[in-house]
């Protein structure tokens, strides 16, 4: 299922609302926590039975392996290779089913091994997988809320509550296959809270409003601009000459589209797990409003970044500059261990963890070559001298014209069909067939486009409007650039009612044609 | 009305499914004895016109889902009929 599914939207959440309060209030927490388990486990269903079975064995084994973990000895020299193994099983789950390792190594004819992992790359196993991880490194180190978590398991019957917990903050249904990567510590202390057993009907009220505007964003911004894409990608793949002004419509046009996409879908999560009385981790806060690459990446995929920038950018940055602190070396390569290295290994993981395919390699490059030379700038003795001498409202306009242009282009090879694809289209934006044909009519997409853009500027984001309800929580501190007197806020009134059920009414115009959401591809 | 509405517990610590239901909390009185604080009131009002509006655009697409399926007017299902005109 998806969220903008109708089935979903008039059957399946009524119906599990209804159960989950039931359950809450008239039995309690484990209850209540089964039922979104259940629930959660329905909703995936349509994705494949094999799917299900994956999800269900990667729950398994994490629970189990992180119940070992805290059963274990700090000293235990098993606990280091129990926690490799759970770790290991994470990591050959998702390179064996969704990059494919043994066909891609072994060719397609390798019999039993191959099969397997020949079908569909099972929906949302990059964000379980990583939420997992999270989880069992967590448990590793003995994070309080996973001791808590866990304490008091000892018997059969709390063994299967506490595994009805883990299932139902894994696979939470508005966060199962596109996020936000969730730590225990943000999910466990709102189950155990008083708050949580009560039922407040203005969780349903926030709920329904970011729902609204998400469904929006997705069904009549998004896709709706998504033809102007297929076409311009899908003439770029096989090569055809364009405009100037057709290329840069499609590349901007897939901005867009890409951006409406994920908020939406950001929102719509937010929204439905808000109904259940949870709040979760903030995972895209206005990235287009970025002055740079480094304040994107706390604006976009926020929880992402983090999980990434966790595991993977600090130890590597921490050890590179150790080792030149130990060794001595001169600035030059500690900046290379130290910054440029992690910085560059960063970002291809994180854009490889969308897929295998060059044009995700080439994303990483440009991204991570970016970022560090960034930090570089940003570091150095003349751009803080410039910062004091120049107007900053200058600057952030310099800074956001050069941020522009950088993303454009960098999503451009993002949505590419090959790198060679990439290149052409670069080619055709920047002139080389000035008198090439016209392709298609212009004034749509580009009405389309400037009301987009407008959107994206101009207004205040979900969370922003809903900042009088707490609607998630804060994963980075961001600044926020809109204009002040259109930074409205929203509340439960007659007249934002009246307004939401406009952007639910004319979503509902659209739904049947139901295209997947960007994300579910990764 | 609703508001002042005292739910019955037999936990005389804990309030009763109905009371948590509308939120009802137990809290101190000046003596120290425990009375229930019900906020079903304010939080139900503040949420009224959300909850109002959307359980209309929910019963009225299940009502147009309900016709066009008892209807089948594109002869999707058994019971369909095609559309024909004629004249007179």
């Amino acid at each position: 299922m998806i969220f903008i599914d109708p089935l979903f939207l008039f059957l399946f959440l009524p119906v599990t609302l209804i159960a989950f309060y039931l359950a809450l209030l008239t039995r309690g927490r484990n209850e209540a926590l089964l039922v979104i388990f259940t629930a959660s486990i329905i909703f995936y269903a349509p994705y494949g039975i094999s799917s299900v079975f994956l999800l269900l064995v990667a729950l398994l084994v994490n629970f189990g392996v992180s119940n070992a973990l805290l059963a274990m000895d700090d000293n235990d020299p098993h606990r280091r290779v129990l926690y490799g193994c759970g770790q290991g099983y994470n990591i050959a789950s998702l390179c064996y089913f969704k990059y494919k390792i043994v066909t891609v190594l072994l060719g397609e004819n390798s019999d039993f091994l191959t099969d397997i992992a020949g079908v569909a790359i099972p929906a949302g196993i990059s964000f379980y997988t990583f939420h997992q991880a999270a989880f069992l490194a967590d448990a590793y180190v003995r994070e309080k809320s996973v001791v808590e978590f866990f304490e008091g398991t000892r018997s059969l019957r709390s063994g299967f509550w506490a595994f009805c917990r883990y299932g139902a903050f894994v696979s939470f249904f508005p966060q199962l296959i596109i996020g936000p990567i969730t730590y225990l510590h943000e999910f466990h202390p709102q189950v155990k809270s008083r708050k949580f057993i009560s039922f407040d009907p203005l969780d349903i009220a926030v709920g329904l409003a970011f729902i609204s505007i998400g469904m929006f964003k997705k069904v009549v911004i998004a896709d709706n601009i998504a033809p102007t894409v297929d076409l311009v990608f899908g003439a770029a793949g096989a090569g055809a000459v364009m405009d100037p002004a057709h290329a840069w419509i499609g590349a901007l046009s897939y901005m867009a589209q890409l951006y409406f996409d994920f908020s939406g879908y950001s929102d719509m999560a937010l929204g439905l797990a808000r109904m259940f009385g949870l709040r979760y981790p903030l995972n895209f806060y206005s990235p287009f409003k970025a002055t740079g690459i480094l304040d994107y990446y706390r604006r976009w995929h926020m929880t992402l970044t983090r999980v990434i920038a966790r595991f993977l950018y600090t130890p590597l940055s921490i050890t590179g500059t150790r080792y030149c602190a130990v060794h001595r070396l001169s600035p030059l390569p500690t900046h290379i261990l130290g910054l440029w290295l992690p910085m560059l290994i960063n970002f291809q993981v994180l854009s490889l963890w969308h897929g295998a395919a060059w044009t995700f390699v080439a994303f990483g490059l440009m991204q991570g070559v970016w970022s560090a030379a960034e930090a570089q700038i940003r570091g150095s003795k003349k751009y803080k001298r410039m910062c004091k001498v120049t107007s900053p409202f200058i600057r952030l306009l310099v800074e956001r014209a050069i941020f522009f242009m950088l993303i454009c282009l960098s999503l451009t090879m993002f949505r590419s069909e090959s790198v060679g694809a990439a290149f052409h289209l670069y080619g055709q934006m920047f002139g080389a067939s000035l008198d090439a044909p016209s392709a298609f009519e212009m004034r749509e997409p580009v009405l389309m486009l400037f009301c987009a853009f407008s959107i994206i500027y101009l207004l205040p984001n979900g969370v922003e409007l809903m900042r009088r309800y707490r609607p998630a929580i804060m994963t980075y501190e961001n600044e926020s650039y809109g204009f002040a007197f259109l930074r409205s806020i929203w509340r439960p009134s007659w007249g934002w009612a009246a307004f939401a059920a406009i952007l639910t009414i004319s979503s509902l115009h659209y739904v049947s044609r139901q295209p997947p959401f960007l994300y579910q591809g990764f | 009305m609703i508001g002042k509405m005292l739910v019955a517990s037999t936990n005389s610590h804990l309030p009763s499914a109905a009371g948590r239901w509308m939120g009802a909390e137990h809290v101190h009185g000046r003596r120290g004895t425990l009375r229930k604080k019900p906020s079903f009131s304010p939080r139900w009002r503040a949420a009224l016109p959300m909850i109002v509006t959307f359980c209309l655009v929910w019963l009225g697409y299940l009502s147009i889902v309900t016709i066009v399926v008892a209807t089948d007017p594109y002869d999707i299902y058994r019971w369909g009929a095609r559309l024909k005109l004629t004249r007179n």
